[in-house]
């Protein structure tokens, strides 16, 4: 929380314009393979001080208490081994693959 | 607003607040939820001679030491208990308080935030230093408590930005800082 | 306009001895009248000796400006108004432009934003144009590494933080604007040969850019963490001879990186504190502490005795050091608090010394240390200096 809440707000919907809100996009991001990797390779979790079981930890806490919509019930949990499978090569381009991302699936909108 | 800390009210005062934190940089990475490990910062304030600080000077008042214990529950001095991490102008004197913008400013979402001990209940709470942007900058007590600053390519510790970088329609003129709580730090 | 009384006396008193000397006659001229609007101008090429003072005036950050010293005479030249939170002027290498990313609101502190590169004339210090650039210009405590020109002078360099971080790139030869390099996790500008760059990340770990004609990035690598940002992080205030860059770190080991064969490469550290040195609690410190002088190969650095993370404390001595020797050479006793220092390029340098809480310009013989002048009413905040 003190390493991400400064910008990305407590509750995770950010400041628009600024910072993008996560509740929305958490579950959609989980759900395929890209946007998992991208869920730990932003500078914000990758760069965070956090072990990779306890990112690991830190992203399945936000999906189940931050994301605006339910979590489907065969949404895999992040483990350890995920995380540091993508964890070790950083995103620089961050914009870009979330601007893919999100034009890769519907998206319900920020709340 | 959490960077601007070169601007001390005077080489011996600068001198006693800083204590040794660099310990601090690693723990901060613990979270707050879901794990055990609880970051706290020491809250050692340094003290300035008397008659150096207060409202009319515009600075922030702090005496010495045992004129603290008056300080520390006082929300525009600068030894206030909530201000362990805070740099800038304090908005309780600004037309704000430690927890509200003066009229006619924004409080910024995206903020610097640390950890202080209330010394009243004995808690560590998360403080959250939203600043207020949209007007001049307030220019009365000037609070510059920074401890555990990173440089500017770690951003989420560095008060060297301008966090009012983020306040939606106000952007960048800075005001004053607020010392919201978050939560209490588990 | 009527003479004052006194002048009228004192002629009066005098007159029978000019008229003895002079003869009848004789009489003070009149001066006659100044001509209107009589404006100086610059002569160019700008002097080695000369001095831009940014400054950000915390108290009324709408009021940005660089003024111009002249470090041989002493006297004020003029100044750039320079907007909101202003950080720094770039100088074309060709000393035909002055760029400076700048900020404005409609309606001073408020209104609707933008951001522009205004190009100035370096002689009559007024507009020549600008170029609006993305309202994204990281607002911070000005640092020189904010804007950059590339090595070629082709590409203007600027750093954003929004928070997201990115970089404006903006073509001076067609004076536009042409794009942005993401470079999240990453900050700062530090150029590295013709078009390209490196950026310090939040893991250690520099992210090193090329930019191909149009100055779009065609290459990006990021290199492992080469520094312990948990432990002993850089400072941002690099400085660079040829083709290594200095960054001093928070307990004062120097870090040489080195580019080649457009790969960054870490070269061993050094410390610039003796053991006994660090044990008095001596560590570098300031805002823009550290300055080079290329053609001597040395490296200034401000210094102060303080506990740890003081950091961004000012010092009252500048340390000097042989980059070939790796060893400190002189110890300059500063008159005043120092938080800024720069070095001019030329054979026979001048050390310029500023703090952004006082008004006063210093100027140093950079090799003999003695102070040669002090230049008083600098500005309000000032920051970061920059020499042609």
């Amino acid at each position: 929380m003190l390493q991400c809440m400064g910008c990305h707000t407590p509750d995770g919907r950010g400041e628009p314009g600024h910072v993008p809100s996560i509740r929305n996009t958490l579950v959609p991001f989980a759900n395929t393979p890209e946007g998992r990797k991208f869920l730990v390779q932003v500078p914000g979790s990758a760069q965070s001080k956090l072990s990779d079981g306890e990112l690991a930890d830190v992203l399945n806490w936000m999906i189940d208490n931050l994301s605006a919509m339910p979590k489907p019930p065969q949404l895999g949990r992040f483990t350890a081994v995920e995380v540091a499978a993508y964890r070790r090569t950083p995103l620089v381009l961050v914009a870009t693959v979330r601007a893919r991302l999100v034009a890769a699936q519907p998206i319900p909108p920020a709340q | 607003m959490k960077w601007l800390d070169s601007l001390t009210e005077g080489s011996a005062r600068a001198l006693a607040k800083r204590t040794s934190r660099r310990g601090f940089i690693g723990s901060l990475g613990a979270i707050l939820v879901g794990v055990s490990t609880v970051p706290l910062l020491p809250v050692a304030r340094g003290a300035s001679p008397p008659g150096t600080s207060g409202p009319s000077t515009g600075k922030a008042p702090g005496g010495p030491a045992d004129d603290k214990a008056k300080h520390v529950n006082d929300p525009t001095s600068c030894d206030y208990w909530r201000h362990c991490a805070i740099d800038g102008y304090l908005c309780g004197c600004c037309g704000g308080s430690e927890n509200s913008c003066p009229p006619g400013t924004e409080m910024s979402a995206i903020t610097w935030v640390g950890t202080c001990h209330n010394p009243v209940d004995g808690r560590d709470y998360v403080v959250s230093y939203n600043d207020c942007c949209g007007k001049s900058t307030c220019g009365r007590c000037l609070c510059n408590r920074n401890e555990r600053d990173t440089p500017l390519y770690v951003p989420f510790q560095s008060n060297d930005y301008n966090w009012c970088s983020g306040s939606g329609k106000t952007n960048i003129p800075y005001h004053c800082s607020t010392a919201r709580i978050v939560s209490v730090a588990k | 306009m009527k003479s004052p009384r006194w002048v009228l006396s004192a002629a009066v008193a005098c007159a029978p001895l000019a008229l003895a000397l002079l003869g009848p006659a004789a009489a003070l001229a009149a001066l006659p009248p100044d001509p209107l609007a009589t404006v100086q101008s610059l002569p160019r090429p700008a002097s080695p000796h000369w001095v831009w003072v940014n400054d950000f005036v915390f108290s009324h950050m709408v009021s940005g400006k660089a003024m111009l010293v002249d470090g041989d005479s002493g006297r004020f030249l003029g100044e750039l108004d320079t907007g909101f939170g202003s950080q720094r002027v770039v100088l074309a290498p060709d000393g035909q432009v002055i760029y400076s990313p700048e900020t404005y609101f409609s309606r001073g502190t408020r209104g609707v934003r933008t951001d522009v590169v205004t190009l100035y004339d370096p002689s009559h210090l007024s507009p020549l144009g600008e170029i609006v650039i993305p309202p994204k210009r990281s607002s911070n405590m000005p640092m020189i590494s904010n804007a950059q020109l590339t090595d070629d002078g082709r590409f203007l360099l600027i750093y954003n933080f929004t928070p997201a971080q990115s970089i404006t790139v903006v073509d001076t030869r067609s004076r536009k604007f042409v794009g942005e390099v993401e470079t999240s996790g990453c900050a700062l500008i530090f150029p590295t040969g013709a078009r390209s760059f490196f950026s310090l990340c939040a893991d250690g770990a520099l992210l090193h850019t090329v930019l191909d004609d149009t100055g779009h990035a065609s290459k990006s690598d990021r290199t492992q963490p080469l520094f312990d940002v948990d432990h002993d992080p850089l400072t941002e205030k690099g400085v660079r001879v040829g083709d290594t860059w200095y960054f001093v770190s928070f307990s004062g080991m120097l870090y040489p990186f080195k580019w080649e064969q457009g790969s960054v490469k870490l070269l061993q550290a050094w410390p610039l504190l003796s053991a006994a040195e660090k044990a008095q609690s001596w560590r570098p410190g300031g805002l823009q502490q550290l300055a080079v002088h290329t053609g001597l190969n040395r490296l200034y650095a401000i210094m102060h005795q303080g506990p740890l993370e003081t950091h961004k404390d000012p010092g009252r001595e500048v340390w000097v050091y042989d980059l070939v020797r790796q060893a400190r050479i002189q110890k300059i006793a500063m008159k005043n608090n120092s938080g800024s220092i720069q070095v001019t390029r030329d054979s026979h340098p001048l050390l310029f010394s500023i703090f952004i809480e006082s008004t006063v310009l210093d100027v140093y013989d950079a090799t003999t240390g003695n102070l040669l002048r002090s230049v008083t009413d600098i500005g309000t905040t000032p920051t970061v200096l920059v020499t042609p």
